[in-house]
């Protein structure tokens, strides 16, 4: 046990969430300064400055994203900001998707596909692999996450389908007590799988 | 430097939360010199909703708060846990979550703030189990009343909606008007069952109040609103320290020294985080540290006068765990689209299991229809069963239209066995031991969640359901209870119905630790009108002395 | 109502040098009532001040009619936007005006006898309404508007006399006294500053059977005194007459240029738009009103009759153009819906690391919830939209500052429109200047006319404007 010590800091009772703030910045270390300014930069938002990173537009199989994403999406407009941010993580985490999204993309150029499901039923058929990479690819564009980490969080797909019934979680638009207006009916849907089912496991909170 | 002033103040309070924050208040409105020790930092909201946009396990709740060294808490309801380490048969239904920071864990809570009925503060004379509170729902209606105030609570008007605890003043704000799915479901619930729906009272804003806006549906209640709707124990903080009160983040509360005759409380001392000492003395101390931390501090500071810890004579200090271990399930619902997750979380309850004659038997329990955004759930779902493209789309419109979630709080009950201990194994950076919590849940709960589980299958029927999924087991609804329990005889329970410690006359606890049972309403509104009480006690005798 | 900020012409007084030199001149002015100098005179009506009002209170019951004349007249002119306090009784003064100078605590109007105005003759209330001098003969601080009032009519005087007399409810309790910094603590400064900024001569006959422009020149001068907060002053201190509504900063806010200029003034508002905006406070897709003028709508316009509100609109739309070299359109014009997508970095920050973050990012983590990823607000205006919104398109930043600083507190056409302020008490977010600084520029350059180089002094000393808590 540490011997008490008369010192108290005074002050620390007195901060605020401001001065701490200021008390760390005039801390700072230029290595710090570096490392804030890099943690900025890949976190703006708007303006159109955001994470859609150079290194990655260079890469020649991040267009072929695009078009493969196009493709399963069954969607002719899509952000090249998120195309090409969604790549860079995907292919961050498991490298091999880049030579694999090349593959599912000479697959689609090889034959003609006119929806996203022709296209994956012919796919995992090719090679089971392809199931993985169609996986990561829907759950990047719907659920804007690639890496197990967030690219895009509102303007996930899955929020673009839904938006005249609800808002994304902390992106409420509708005013006070919008909540008790009528939401649009929805009708069961009639369309088949493409892709064989998998588990389906609910992440413990 | 700070001079011996500063260390030292009327009252010192061990804990930032809403009991902590509201004492301090209160007290400092009165005059009376506050001196409030956090173990977690200074907090601000931008940075949370920040968080939880990147988080990418949405319901993960406790994630958007990565913890501090010195302060830690649960990262998640995992077993086995990286701080909180459960045992025993149920070990997974008491794997709580929590906040270590400045204004506690209503930074994260759903806002719904129940007051108790009257009948939960004598289970055992009116039905035979558990144990009675030291004191009636009567004394604590007054403090009900100002917590809502303090808090800015919403409900419905007795005439209208009588929930069952008897009220002198209407609430603060009108009800909040519930949403479409919930009156989808309060409409099928009338027509096709004898139960109810009722009005959840929320510590929620209607209307603009206490300099916060009114709710505007963000449906993020938990982990973080991003506006301000909802109460969180931050704002007593900054009331409390408008009226002078002292806060010190960063401080980690290790001992609690007591006088020879180790009848009152002298000092707490304090680590900081690079685990310098610091030792402050008060007149009166409150440990108004959470449910879980408060038993570990108190056991913690055994020494050769109290080898079994603080305040614990009868041997009770960390027995008696309790929670509103609940049943959930999750299915389609074969009616039209109700669309949840379109305004606040939780809104609305059926109400008719909070009480009656069967509690000589089984616990009492309340439902929830959990109004919560489905769209990133059905999307992971609708990906899993192989849907692509234009196909994929309708089915997560249909699924996030259609998913239906219900759950319940089962009413747990005292059992002595059930135990916070000192991990042996598990310390933090400072060398505290983790806690560690044996649960096996009472013969008293399992029968309520049964009854439960038959509920929930009538109404999944009437709502023509399929695709049932139920959550295994049994799982925490982070309302843990009873660690310091409160009761009349100083040689089975902790503190009085005051909430002052049988053993040490200046020492109080202000937590849901001191609760006798746990009846069915969320905790946060009785902790608060419990620490109002403790504040009119102080105020009492600190003037008169 | 969150504070005491009212919309008080502190700027009248901030020039201390002008009130040093003024009050070394002419020390005979030092009596008791000396007649008001007129100014030059705008209304071409040559007709004499009567003194024609009984030289005793009141006592009898004045009729209905002249008792809601009087309340009708009595809000038009806003009194109790500055002797009410928030929270207080009605009239009963005590209203803390921060300025430069020192605090200027309003006055009991209440017809208490020996704590607000009970022992008045309507001679004497006269006096003080419309020249600026108590029953005792001190002068008032200008920053009551006086020089406003002084256009009233006789009637309208009497009625509003007749309401205060017989309509308040007498409140007994004297507000604490001014104490301003010299040379401005003495009350003979402002009566040579009256004689220089002097009064119009009032208007005659019964103001409620004008025509349309005439009732809206009345309402908009000697009843709403728009210009007292709108209408830039001179080295006098006193409104400049050639810029009448050109636009001029109070207490942190600027009151904008509401001339008829397309460019820098009211823009393409119609007079349906005037009208609901003085009505509501609100008109989607043009403005909103905060601060002073939020205040002004909820305490005076949106009381008003529709006529009334006509009549006003259409006075304030053929006001002369003045150009402001600053503003390059119409300021509601300005902004457009972003379309960018919300790229993360998907990486958690620890609760202690509370690092200041970058315009976009706090506009993400505290604006954009009710404002909108893309600015468009909520889709029921309950948050306005931030382009297409004048205050948000002015050159003049000054009102977006004070609003992200304080907030918005407005009840007016049965809404209540709150916004949590971000200043240094604020339960919900506590930002910094420098925080406030990036914000507003993100906002002003990405929803507005541009980046306006707002720094974090600019934003200190804004935050030095914000009501004291009470």
């Amino acid at each position: 046990m540490a011997a008490d010590q008369p010192s108290f800091p005074t002050s620390i009772h007195l901060s605020t969430p401001n001065a701490i703030r200021m008390n760390r910045a005039l801390r700072m270390s230029r290595r710090d300064m570096l490392l804030g300014a890099m943690g900025a930069a890949a976190v703006v938002l708007g303006a159109g400055r955001g994470i859609a990173a150079t290194p990655e537009a260079e890469d020649t199989v991040a267009p072929l994203f695009l078009a493969l994403s196009h493709r399963l999406t069954d969607r002719d407009a899509l952000d090249a900001r998120i195309s090409s941010a969604l790549y860079a993580r995907i292919v961050k985490a498991t490298p091999a998707r880049r030579d694999q999204i090349q593959k599912l993309h000479d697959l689609m150029a090889g034959g003609k596909f006119d929806s996203a499901r022709e296209l994956a039923k012919a796919a995992e058929h090719a090679d089971p692999v392809f199931k993985d990479v169609i996986h990561d690819i829907m759950t990047a564009w719907y659920r804007g996450v690639a890496d197990e980490k967030v690219v895009v969080y509102r303007s996930a797909l899955m929020f673009d389908i839904t938006k005249d019934a609800i808002y994304p979680k902390t992106y409420a638009a509708g005013g006070p007590f919008y909540w008790t207006q009528t939401p649009p009916e929805v009708a069961v849907p009639t369309g088949e799988p493409a892709l064989s089912p998998s588990k389906f496991v609910v992440e413990p909170t | 430097m700070p001079s011996e002033q500063d260390l030292s103040a009327d009252v010192v309070i061990v804990g930032s939360g809403v009991a902590g924050s509201s004492i301090a208040n209160e007290l400092a409105r009165a005059g009376i010199s506050v001196i409030v020790l956090e173990a977690g930092p200074r907090v601000d909201r931008q940075h949370f909703v920040d968080n939880f946009r990147n988080l990418e396990n949405k319901p993960s709740y406790q994630g958007p708060f990565p913890c501090v060294p010195w302060a830690e808490h649960p990262p998640n309801q995992i077993t086995p846990n990286k701080y909180l380490h459960t045992t025993g048969p149920d070990a997974e239904a008491y794997q709580q979550v929590y906040l270590r920071m400045m204004g506690g864990t209503t930074w994260h809570w759903a806002g719904c703030a129940w007051r108790y009925l009257p009948s939960d503060f004598e289970l055992k004379t009116r039905y035979g189990q558990g144990r009675d509170w030291a004191l009636k729902y009567d004394d604590l209606e007054p403090f009900y009343y100002q917590a809502e105030v303090m808090m800015g609570v919403c409900g419905p008007d007795p005439a209208v909606e009588d929930l069952g605890s008897p009220r002198r003043q209407p609430y603060p704000m009108d009800a909040l008007p519930i949403s479409y799915a919930a009156e989808q479901f309060r409409n099928l619930i009338r027509e096709k069952t004898p139960y109810r729906v009722v009005h959840e009272p929320q510590a929620r804003n209607t209307r603009p109040y206490d300099n916060r806006p009114t709710c505007e549906g963000h449906n993020n209640c938990m982990p973080i609103c991003p506006i301000g709707a909802m109460y969180n124990g931050s704002y007593s903080v900054y009331h409390a320290e408008a009226a002078g009160a002292k806060f010190v983040p960063n401080a980690v509360v290790y001992r609690i020294e007591r006088d020879s005759a180790n009848k009152r409380v002298t000092a707490v001392h304090y680590y900081d985080p690079d685990k310098g000492s610091h030792r402050v003395t008060g007149k009166y101390f409150v440990i108004a540290a959470h449910c879980i931390e408060t038993a570990k501090l108190m056991l913690y500071s055994a020494d050769e006068q109290s080898p079994d810890g603080i305040a614990n004579s009868s041997g009770h200090v960390g027995r008696n765990m309790m929670d509103h271990t609940g049943v959930q399930v999750t299915f389609i619902s074969g009616d039209k689209a109700l669309w949840p997750g379109r305004g606040p979380l939780e809104t609305n309850v059926i109400d008719n299991f909070r009480d009656g004659d069967w509690r000589n038997e089984r616990g009492a329990y309340l439902v929830h229809m959990v109004d919560d955004n489905q769209v990133d759930l059905a999307t992971a779902l609708a990906i899993s069963k192989g849907y692509v493209g234009r196909e994929l789309e309708e089915q997560i419109r249909y699924l996030a239209s259609h998913t239906v979630r219900l759950f319940s709080h089962n009413e747990g009950l005292a059992d002595p066995d059930n135990r916070l201990t000192l991990s042996a194994t598990y310390k933090d950076a400072l060398g505290i031991p983790h806690p560690e919590v044996y649960y096996k849940l009472p013969e008293y709960t399992v029968k309520s969640c049964d009854h439960t589980r038959g509920l929930f299958k009538d109404l999944i029927g009437l709502m023509h359901g399929t695709d049932e999924q139920w959550t295994p087991g049994y799982f925490p609804q982070d309302h843990p209870a009873g660690s310091t329990i409160m009761g009349t005889d100083p040689k089975d329970s902790v503190v009085d119905g005051f909430c002052r410690t049988h053993d040490h006359e200046n020492l109080f606890i202000a937590s849901s630790s001191v609760f006798s049972s746990v009846g069915t309403g969320n905790i946060t509104l009785t902790v608060a009108a419990l620490a109002l009480r403790v504040a009119d006690t102080l105020k009492k005798e600190l003037t008169h002395a | 109502m969150p504070d005491v900020k009212r919309k008080i012409l502190w700027s009248v007084l901030v020039t201390g040098t002008a009130l040093a030199s003024l009050s070394a001149t002419p020390a005979q002015a030092d009596e008791p009532s000396p007649p008001p100098a007129s100014a030059p005179a705008p209304a071409p009506t040559p007709a004499p001040v009567p003194a024609a009002a009984p030289s005793v209170p009141a006592s009898a019951d004045p009729s209905a009619a002249l008792m809601a004349r009087g309340e009708y007249i009595a809000t038009a002119g806003d009194c109790v936007a500055c002797h009410t306090t928030p929270g207080g009784r009605p009239f009963a003064g005590g209203l803390r005006i921060t300025t430069p100078m020192g605090d200027v605590v309003s006055t009991n109007i209440t017809p208490d006898p020996d704590h607000g105005i009970g022992k008045y003759t309507e001679e004497d209330f006269e006096k003080a309404v419309r020249h600026g001098v108590r029953r005792d003969g001190s002068r008032l601080y200008p920053a009551m508007p006086y020089v406003s009032y002084s256009g009233m009519t006789d009637d309208d005087v009497k009625a509003m006399y007749a309401w205060f007399m017989h309509g308040v409810k007498p409140v007994a309790v004297t507000p604490p006294v001014t104490e301003l910094n010299f040379p401005a603590n003495l009350r003979i400064t402002m009566a040579v500053w009256n004689l220089v900024a002097g009064s119009v001569t009032p208007e005659t006959g019964d103001s409620a059977t004008y025509d349309k422009m005439r009732r809206g020149k009345y309402l908009a001068n000697a009843l709403e005194h728009c210009g007292t907060c709108h209408t830039p002053r001179n080295m006098m201190l006193s409104e400049k007459e050639d810029s009448f509504l050109a636009g001029a900063p109070l207490l942190g806010w600027y009151a904008p240029n509401i001339t008829s200029s397309k460019t820098s003034g009211i823009g393409n508002w119609s007079e349906d738009n005037l009208v609901t905006y003085l009505k509501t406070g609100h008109v989607a897709g043009l403005s909103q009103a905060a601060g002073p003028m939020g205040e002004a709508v909820e305490h005076s316009t949106s009381h008003l009759t529709d006529d009334d509100l006509h009549a006003l609109a259409a006075y304030i739309l053929q006001v002369p153009a003045k150009e402001d070299e600053a503003e390059h359109g119409p300021r509601e014009g300005f902004g457009q819906a972003l379309d960018a997508p919300d790229m993360r970095s998907g990486e958690l920050t620890r609760i202690d690391k509370l690092d200041e973050m970058t315009g976009p990012h706090i506009y993400d983590a505290n604006c954009a919830a009710c404002h909108g990823g893309n600015g468009a607000g909520t889709s029921d205006h309950y948050a306005p939209s931030l382009f297409h919104n004048s205050v948000v398109g002015s050159a003049h930043p000054d009102d977006l500052i004070m609003t992200v600083l304080n907030g918005v507190d407005r009840t007016a056409g049965g809404l209540h429109a709150y916004m949590p302020g971000f200043d240094h008490d604020s339960d919900v977010q506590r930002l910094s200047n420098t925080e406030i600084a990036a914000l507003v520029n993100y906002v002003t350059a990405t929803f507005g006319s541009g980046d306006h180089g707002v720094t974090a002094d600019q934003v200190e000393k804004m935050r030095k404007q914000l009501p004291k808590t009470p």
